[in-house]
């Protein structure tokens, strides 16, 4: 839910490095990580939804519909919190056993180098206030950055080097599915226009784990006459399924290069993401569609 | 003033290189990893978990701090 605030992409980044390093490297079982990767993947998709410019299919259509702050709270936003609460419980619950035998480990990485002033901190949150805040103006986060690198610069000593090989080749990957996700319109738009509500949520999210949910959100806006709850189911759809596969998601792909190296050479298996990812969309789309 | 091309905005794949690059700095992680501490010892654990984006946050800060 973090990511409604700091925005999806960067929430992912955390929460994966996070699980990373913490969770991870206390060696659970194959069938524990790939539980909590489907769960983060898809508590991030609908974690999104407590505002309106966090979750990438939202932002697409938030103006366009006319979904402000309000709207996405009292129409997503406490559902996907509750659905979360209970997923994450039951998760808990039903690996109990593997958590609490997993050996403690306190030493964490960030804590190598000493101390980091509060000063320096507060200059990082503020560059990703920045960046969140001008998030749709490209020159002034390109901007922001070129003072963040020179800020790592002059205080290297509280910082790890700036490793720009993930995030661009996430960044090349998102854009060649901008371009390659609009050619599906041929079939994608016609196939929203003519679903009902249970059978667009359904259908919704199974082309979101086919196609980026953005797109998904955007087809559906080109459909005319769309009435408000299919709108609402369209987007159900849109941000349930979008932790099914790695391009179900625009931040997806961070999440997926930064814990690649925590499943073995082979890396994160697409089959196995997508079953592990099930339940959490199924508890997900049950809380969107059944609570009041 | 936001650039659509086709519906997708290209300000995207820009956005998310550079919030990456910014989320994944040893500062940010250990102002996370610290809240999630401190919140750890607290009974109220679990939020620290959340605020710290881990999808299990409170019972891994369970794990990490017994």
């Amino acid at each position: 839910m973090l990511g409604s605030f700091i925005t999806e992409p960067a929430a992912r980044t955390i929460c994966a490095l996070l699980l990373g390093r913490r969770f991870y490297r206390l060696q659970p079982s194959l069938r524990l990580r790939y539980a909590t990767l489907g769960l983060l993947f898809v508590n991030i998709s609908v974690g999104g939804t407590l505002t309106h410019f966090a979750a990438p299919p939202v932002v697409m259509v938030a103006q366009r519909w006319g979904w402000d702050l309000g709207h996405m709270l009292t129409n997503f936003g406490w559902k996907a919190a509750v659905g979360i609460g209970v997923v994450n419980a039951a998760y808990f619950f039903a690996f109990r056993r593997e958590l609490t035998a997993l050996a403690p480990d306190s030493a964490t990485d960030e804590q190598d180098g000493g101390a980091i002033p509060w000063r320096v901190t507060a200059v990082h949150l503020g560059f990703i206030a920045w960046t969140v805040v001008m998030s749709h103006y490209p020159p002034l986060v390109i901007l922001g950055f070129l003072f963040f690198v020179a800020f790592t610069e002059g205080t290297e000593r509280h910082q790890n080097p700036v490793n720009l090989r993930g995030p661009l080749l996430v960044g090349f990957f998102l854009a060649a599915l901008i371009i390659h996700g609009g050619c599906q319109a041929w079939w994608i738009g016609p196939v929203l226009g003519s679903l009902t509500r249970w059978p667009l949520t359904i259908g919704s999210t199974l082309l979101t784990a086919v196609n980026d949910n953005a797109a998904i959100a955007y087809l559906a806006f080109l459909v005319p006459g769309l009435s408000d709850p299919l709108k609402y189911a369209v987007m159900v759809g849109a941000v349930t399924g979008g932790g099914l596969t790695v391009i179900a998601n625009a931040p997806n792909p961070a999440g997926q290069s930064l814990l690649n190296q925590y499943f073995g050479e082979e890396g994160i298996f697409p089959l196995r993401l997508f079953v592990a990812a099930l339940v959490p969309t199924v508890v997900m789309g049950a809380a969107f569609m059944f609570l009041p | 003033m936001v650039h659509y091309v086709a519906g997708a905005s290209y300000a995207e794949p820009v956005f998310v290189v550079v919030i990456m690059a910014i989320a994944a700095s040893r500062p940010v992680l250990a102002f996370c990893g610290e809240v999630s501490r401190q919140n750890g010892g607290t009974r109220w654990r679990w939020p620290g978990g959340v605020v710290a984006g881990h999808p299990d946050g409170w019972a891994v800060a369970r794990l990490v701090y017994h």
